[in-house]
């Protein structure tokens, strides 16, 4: 009981607390103690004894004495406050008889003067009153020893300051989730403050910490989403936070290098995914010129990140026509709520050789991976804010390193066994020719030698991120925003060929305005190719400077024809004869026909051939493409009666740059690009929190097509507040890209053609040109002819059976109207959900399924027009078509004809056990129901089921946290530009301990990713991964 | 609802703003369109061609359509009218007809042009001719040709008033004024000549497997007769000096193609297309013959070759029977003279003159039937052949000489081209034979399609750079190559 002031108050706060025991399970504490001054032990009376979190207040009494009981949980702070003196306080961990003993220091003397105010109040959410703990509270312009003062309330929303200033002075608070706030403290009203926080506004998407397992946002959502917040992404129990994103149920990652993961959900991933849509704060993170966006290299820093969400499937009703495959929204921190200094430090290693170590005792062979972030926020007041994050990696990138055959051959066969070999990772080997020099003159495929990605790339990296952000608000409703995202360094892509990105930038400048109510935002994307090349052209150039096609093949084809044998050259031997077509044999001035890696004639024509741009004579390209991008919406909210409507509209530019390279887009030639579109969405409660319809209409509008309408109609259904049903219905689809209209790109093997008519007419293609799978027709029954499988039938030799089967060439030769110009690909959706929070919110559990149909994909036909055309001379152009120097391959941008469709269901459980072990599964099954024979249907490549598994524990002991997830794949097929083939399955161990460091404000994070050093693929001829141990801290106030 | 009143409006306009101001992107015209004419110091005007089997368009053993339409003087004007706009005429004695009529192959009932085959799947590589049917020349009933060019014509058949011999002339002869056909030319007052004659006076030599007389004294000269190199001068000269005196033109004179390497007589080699089954045949038939060769050889009074014709030998030893007149005379016991047969040697070939291939189970030609001289080359003929060809060219190079108003194009140049590895026009392979990839016709002597637009093209670049011209070349892949029979 209270001795001195306050004992009513303390009689009914004791009796309080004793009426209910069984609700908070806390013991009755009583704390005594006393108080003197520390330089002459003098008792001091009214020192102000106060508890956090805890509204009591008690004064010493003339002896220094002080006594209280309540009932509280362990531990808790006590602080002691008397003017004159320095603040103190007692942390108590544990219940003890012992009176405390404690002594104040006097403040010095010129500041002796000065008033200890002590400041409490309570902080609540200004619409219904709820206390909001953790709320930040900073003294605004003071600073002692050069820091901040400040607090954050308790659970209850309580806090209490201890300020030497003089009252009047200002405290700024902010919280997640609302809007900063600011009060003036004066005499009146220190000793009980009450300050109500108001939610941000909509304009604003909403922060996403919270102490739910789910939000209510996500429960009630009309369509799939998957969102991490900020803790959950500090916790992703691998190096870069973009592999959590595979840990979601229906997402799957395309890797390219370390800096370039390709997101996709749902089915027809692709390196170059640009069916799946990438923003950073609201902005389309693509790369203007390759119409997809470069992973993270140039978003937003992990240490400026508040929250992911990802919507699978066609989101193109409300967020546009290419968010056909899905839409990632990452969004930074909002430099009014995350002030303060923060910085990131993450130290790994990769590489490791597969199956062993190094050479050495504790010399495992890796390469050492160095990033480090740091972020700095400020908010002057409640109308200015600006932040900049910085951050650094420095790393040796994965090597794409895959050498198994897919030319003529078994898979496991090298130039050694099969002069037609191709390997995956081998550049330059797929210059082929037919050589007579088999059987009865019948032709042999040989190809020519190569070289592996690894000599071609230079894998180590350095890059630079750069994010800052200006805030501005211009009244209580509406902010200004100038953001710069910058990213520029090196990184290596899967197009149609395998791409070294080097000093590439890639710029982003956002204007914006927003309130609650509307958002108008500008922004532009700048890319910069600097010193980018082309690995396949680079090889392709490094052995015609050494030997010409022509003249390698002739050599090949005299050495094994045994024709130069006078020169000491075996005949009727493959390596022997491919080895003297790479030797200086028959070279009239010395030299070399092959450059051998590493060597300086080697490295001088890299060097020069990467610096010529074009692939006509070099392997360097520039693309300085720039889109230019304006956005409004508009939220009537409750202004029209029956529902909330939004309305919006959007409009784009592009402006591609690539000197003739990537684009017809040469001198005189500036080819620009623009398209608009419009949308409105109306949100009906039909029965207030039950069951909620949306309904939307978008109308988009490309230059080069024929405007389209795509609505949506979805609801969800809520049963016992706990229960949710969903479904919906859209329809969408996706204008052609930039590429695929424009593109007029060399590919070594042939030419990546846009399938505008204007891009196709020049080809001149009907009546002259085959599909690939005509050839292949033809080809087999060729093949048959000259190795007929009945011994009555006399074998033809190769020219006789090419102009035997000559029917099936003439007979479908493309006419005009197998190639149309290229249209909008189009998808209907039909999508159920169910998701509940059970077992008092310790179970979650998500179920969807989700059946698309898919009309006009667009894809690639591939055709080959021979040098002559087939009405002019079939049984030459059959020659020809077999011949790389004698035809031309053309990769067009068309539309399938066929319809596909696909379906999946994908489920989430997330068990939380009585020890708050976190347990979850998650899955997807996904496959195409119709197969399609069309060519020009992109590859699925998506794994039939893939699981995640998960354990893990945020507080599995005093600050310390881990989580496992374990990840699997099924082997699925892969098709591509690139090249087709299976990704194997993989499974994946992924882990990390967290261990936070309160007084270091900072998470300590150790994890190894990937534990077993199972070298896997995500993508075929991609990079293969391997284990990445790895420590982190983050040094963050605001959270640790 | 305020705020819509003050954002919309503004954001509408922002909207519609970047609507108008942003340019939509029109394509540049196709870029395929051709320079127009600028013929610098020529006039093509009225161009007149004096010429002989090549320039007549011959192909395939005969005069069709598709070998007229693509003589080298047909195309060349077409090219020259394609970047002109206002074309010049360029009269060709139209023959009408799809097949023509094969002189060579016409025994009975009219033949055609040749297509070419595989012979038969015992030597699949081996390719042959075979004629399809063929009409009858019908007379020429149009205008003066332009294109005065006649198969078969020697140099000094110019100057003739007696060619009706020629059947081509001969369908010609009603409709043409003047009582030669260098009259005629001359008549047309042409504003550039294009001579291209001489072949014919070797041809005919070498293609008889240079039986003829080499020398023969002129006007005497028989078909199979070398033209005598002094005869060809003075005749040469006779005709330069009347187009120069007597026309404005600029003539342009097209030498020889050195043909002693053209398929006609390389493509057919020396061996006999005979199987394993058949040499034991063969080689009883030989016994008797062999048997004397021996008796002799061992009599130590020369050496004759014996015909070898064995199963256990490889098949590069079954070489076809040929009479050889230069072998040693033989008599045997009985009195008679042993007959002068051998084999024949690498790097001799039969001539693709003959009707049929050697067998050994039908006719038994080359094999049972030795084979005339007529009808094959021996080691050393090509390259006298060629020796000639070059001779009579520099005799042409010569005169042209002797004036500026002669242009010596030497057309062998980018023919010979071919014959180096791996000849390409724009990434298609072109090679000196009959194969599909071929620029001679089924003949073996004249260019096919493709070989007329790759002998015009280098015309084009000749007249181009002397002339300072800009004719627009051929895309030789745009022309056809051989037909081949397709009996699989």
């Amino acid at each position: 009981m209270l001795k001195h002031r306050g004992i009513t108050f303390l009689t009914w706060c004791v009796l309080a607390l004793s009426t209910a025991p069984a609700v908070f399970g806390q013991d009755l504490v009583t704390i005594r103690g006393k108080i003197t001054d520390s330089a002459d032990g003098s008792p001091l009376a009214n020192v102000e004894v106060s508890l956090s979190g805890e509204s009591i207040v008690i004064n010493t009494d003339p002896q220094g004495f002080f006594e209280v009981s309540l009932k509280k949980a362990f531990p808790f702070t006590i602080n002691y406050s008397l003017r004159g003196y320095e603040p103190h306080s007692t942390r108590l961990t544990k219940a003890s008889k012992d009176a405390i003993a404690v002594k104040l220091n006097r403040i010095i003397e010129q500041e002796s003067d000065q008033l200890i105010v002590r400041v409490f109040g309570r902080v609540q959410d200004a619409n219904n009153g709820k206390p909001l703990k953790s709320t930040n509270i900073l003294v605004k312009d003071h600073l002692v020893d050069g820091r901040e003062i400040g607090t954050v309330t308790d659970s209850d929303g309580k806090f209490i300051l201890f300020i030497g200033k003089e009252p009047p002075f200002d405290l700024t608070f902010s919280h997640v989730g609302y809007q900063f706030h600011e009060v003036t403290v004066n005499k009146l009203n220190a000793d009980n403050l009450v300050v109500n926080m108001l939610k941000r506004s909509l304009a604003l998407k909403e922060v996403t910490i919270t102490g739910q397992k789910v939000e209510q946002k996500v429960l009630k959502a009309d369509a799939t989403v998957e969102k991490l917040d900020i803790r959950q992404i500090q916790r992703v129990p691998s190096f870069d936070f973009y592999d959590a994103l595979a840990n979601m149920k229906d997402v799957e990652i395309a890797t390219q290098s370390m800096q370039f993961k390709s997101v996709n959900s749902r089915g027809f991933n692709a390196t170059g995914n640009v069916r799946f849509v990438q923003m950073v704060d609201g902005m389309d993170n693509q790369a203007p010129g390759f119409n997809f966006p470069i992973g993270n290299f140039g978003g937003v820093s992990e240490l400026d990140l508040e929250n992911i969400e990802l919507y699978p499937g066609p989101s193109s009703a409300k967020y546009g026509p290419n968010a056909f495959n899905g839409i990632l929204f990452m969004q930074s921190k909002d430099p009014f709520i995350f002030q303060g200094v923060s910085a990131q430090l993450k130290l790994a290693a990769n590489r490791f050789p597969e199956g062993g170590g190094g050479s050495d005792f504790l010399d495992f062979g890796g390469e050492g991976v160095y990033d480090f972030a740091i972020r700095y926020a400020k908010a002057w007041n409640d109308k200015i804010a600006f932040k900049t994050t910085f951050s650094i990696i420095k790393a040796k990138d994965w090597a794409a390193n895959d050498v198994n055959n897919i030319g003529e051959g078994e898979r496991f066969e090298t130039h050694a066994e099969s002069p037609g070999y191709d390997g995956v990772n081998i550049y330059g080997d797929e210059i082929q020719a037919n050589l007579p020099i088999g059987p009865l003159g019948t032709n042999v495929l040989v190809t020519r030698t190569g070289y592996a990605e690894e000599n071609l790339m230079d894998y180590n990296f350095t890059n630079y991120k750069i994010n800052s952000a200006l805030h501005y608000k211009i009244n209580d409703k509406i902010t200004a925003i100038l953001q710069n995202n910058f990213g520029t360094g090196t990184t290596f892509y899967t197009g149609d060929n395998r791409v070294f990105l080097g000093d590439f930038q890639l710029l982003q400048t956002k204007l914006e305005l927003n309130s609650e109510r509307f958002m108008v935002r500008t922004y532009t994307t700048q890319q910069r190719s600097g010193n980018s090349y082309d690995s396949r052209f680079l090889a392709l150039q490094l052995m015609r400077t050494a030997r010409s096609d022509e003249e390698w093949f002739r050599i090949y084809e005299l050495a094994f024809r045994g024709l130069l044998r006078s020169r000491g050259v075996a005949g009727g031997d493959h390596e022997v004869a491919r080895q003297t077509a790479d030797s200086d044999f028959g070279l009239e001035s010395p030299g070399t026909a092959r450059f051998e890696p590493s060597s300086d004639a080697f490295n001088a024509q890299k060097e020069r051939i990467i610096n010529t741009q074009g692939f006509d004579t070099g392997a360097g390209f520039t693309d300085n493409s720039a889109l230019y991008h304006v956005e409004g919406r508009y939220s009537f909210l409750d202004q029209i009666g029956f529902a909330n409507v939004d309305i919006g509209g959007n409009y784009r530019l592009y402006d591609p740059e690539s000197e003739g390279i990537v684009y017809p887009d040469s001198a005189g030639n500036d080819i620009t690009m623009f398209e608009y579109g419009g949308f409105i969405e109306a949100t009906k409660e039909v029965m207030p929190e039950r069951l909620k319809i949306v309904a939307s209409l978008r109308f988009d509008k490309n230059e080069n097509f024929q405007g389209r309408f795509t609505p949506r109609l979805s609801s969800v259904y809520t049963v016992n507040e706990i229960h949710n049903f969903r479904a919906s219905f859209q329809t969408g689809f996706r204008n052609p890209t930039l590429r695929e209209q424009f593109i007029f790109q060399s590919l070594g093997s042939g030419r990546a053609v846009g399938g505008l008519g204007e891009m196709i007419a020049p080809l001149d293609l009907a009546g002259n040109a085959f599909f690939t799978q005509t050839v292949d027709a033809f080809n087999e029954a060729v093949d048959r002819d000259i190795n007929p499988e009945g011994d009555d039938q006399i074998p033809l030799n190769q020219e006789q059976a090419e102009l035997r089967n000559l029917n099936i060439l003439q007979d479908n030769i493309i006419q005009a109207t197998d190639i149309r110009e290229i249209r909008p690909e189009q998808v209907s959706t039909f999508e159920l959900g169910y998701k509940s929070l059970l077992a008092d919110g310790k179970l979650v559990l998500d179920v969807n399924y989700y059946h698309n149909t898919y009309q006009n994909f667009i894809g690639i036909v591939r055709v080959i027009k021979p040098k002559t055309s087939p009405q002019t001379d079939a049984f030459l152009a059959a020659r020809q078509v077999n011949n790389s120097v004698e035809r031309d391959v053309f990769f067009i941008n068309s539309n399938a004809s066929e319809s596909v469709i696909s379906q999946g269901i994908s489920f989430n459980v997330d068990y939380t056990s009585r020890g708050r072990f976190v347990l979850g599964v998650n899955g997807a099954w996904a496959n195409l129901t119709s197969e399609s024979d069309d060519p020009i249907v992109p590859g699925f490549n998506t794994p039939s089921f893939k699981a995640n598994y998960t354990i893990g524990h945020n507080r599995v002991a005093e600050n310390v946290g881990f989580k496992f997830i374990l990840r699997t794949r099924r082997a699925f097929q892969w098709e591509s530009n690139f090249g087709d083939g299976e990704v194997p399955e993989y499974f994946n161990l992924d882990t990390q301990v967290s261990i936070k460091l309160p007084k270091m404000h900072s998470l300590l994070k150790i994890g190894f990713s990937n534990i077993g050093n199972e070298y896997y693929a995500d993508t075929f001829g991609g990079p293969r991964i391997g284990a990445v141990p790895y420590i982190q801290i983050t040094y963050d106030p605001t959270f640790y | 609802m305020k705020h819509i009143s003050k954002i919309l409006p503004a954001f509408s306009t922002l909207i519609l703003g970047l609507l108008v101001v942003s340019c939509s992107y029109d394509f540049p015209p196709a870029g395929d369109e051709i320079a127009p004419l600028e013929p610098g110091q020529a006039d093509f005007t009225r161009i007149v061609v004096l010429g002989g089997t090549e320039a007549s368009g011959f192909m395939d053993g005969a005069l069709h359509n598709a070998g007229q339409a693509n003589s080298f003087p047909a195309l060349l004007v077409g090219q020259i009218n394609s970047a002109s706009g206002d074309p010049f005429g360029f009269v060709q004695p139209d023959i009408n007809s799809e097949d023509g009529f094969n002189p060579e192959a016409s025994i009975g009932d009219p033949r055609g042009r040749y297509m070419v085959e595989f012979a038969d799947p015992i030597q699949p590589s081996l390719l042959f001719k075979r004629s399809v049917a063929g009409e009858a020349l019908t007379d020429y009933q149009g205008s003066v040709p332009q294109n005065l060019s006649i198969p078969g014509i020697r140099l000094a058949d110019v100057l003739s008033t007696d060619l009706n011999d020629n059947p081509y002339y001969a369908r010609l002869s009603a409709n043409l004024n003047e009582p030669t056909l260098l009259d005629e030319a001359i008549a047309a007052q042409p504003t550039l000549i294009i001579l291209a004659l001489g072949t014919q006076d070797i041809l005919s030599f070498a293609a008889n497997g240079l039986i003829g007389n080499r020398n023969p004294v002129p006007p005497s000269i028989d078909d199979i007769d070398l033209t005598p190199r002094d005869f060809f001068r003075d005749t040469y000269e006779d005709i330069i000096n009347r187009l120069i005196s007597e026309t404005q033109a600029d003539i342009l004179v097209v030498n020889i193609l050195d043909f002693s390497g053209f398929p006609f007589f390389t493509q057919l080699g020396h061996l006999a297309p005979i199987t394993a089954g058949e040499v034991g045949a063969v080689g009883g038939f030989y016994a008797g013959y062999n048997n004397a060769v021996r008796v002799y050889n061992t009599s130590g009074q020369g050496l004759r070759p014996d015909l070898d014709f064995f199963g256990d030998d490889p098949p590069s030893l079954w070489a076809v029977v040929v009479e050889d007149d230069s072998l040693d005379d033989v008599m045997q016991p009985d009195g008679s003279m042993l007959p002068k047969w051998r084999q024949m040697a690498p790097g001799e070939s039969l001539l693709w003159s003959v009707r049929e291939l050697p067998n050994a189970s039908g006719s038994g030609f080359g094999t049972f039937l030795p084979i005339d001289k007529q009808f094959y080359f021996r080691a050393g003929d090509e390259e006298e052949v060629s020796s000639i060809i070059n001779e009579y060219n520099q005799v042409i190079s010569d005169i042209a000489n002797t004036s500026n108003r002669i242009f010596y194009f030497d057309a062998q140049r980018t023919i010979n081209a071919t014959f180096e590895d791996d000849f390409r026009f724009n990434g298609a392979l072109l090679t000196p034979d009959l194969r599909r990839t071929g620029i001679f016709s089924a003949d073996g002597i004249t260019l096919n399609r493709r070989g007329k637009a790759l002998l015009t093209n280098d015309l084009i670049n000749f007249i181009n750079t002397e002339f300072d011209a800009n004719i627009p070349t051929l895309n030789i892949n745009d022309f056809p190559g051989n037909e081949f029979v397709n009996g699989f």
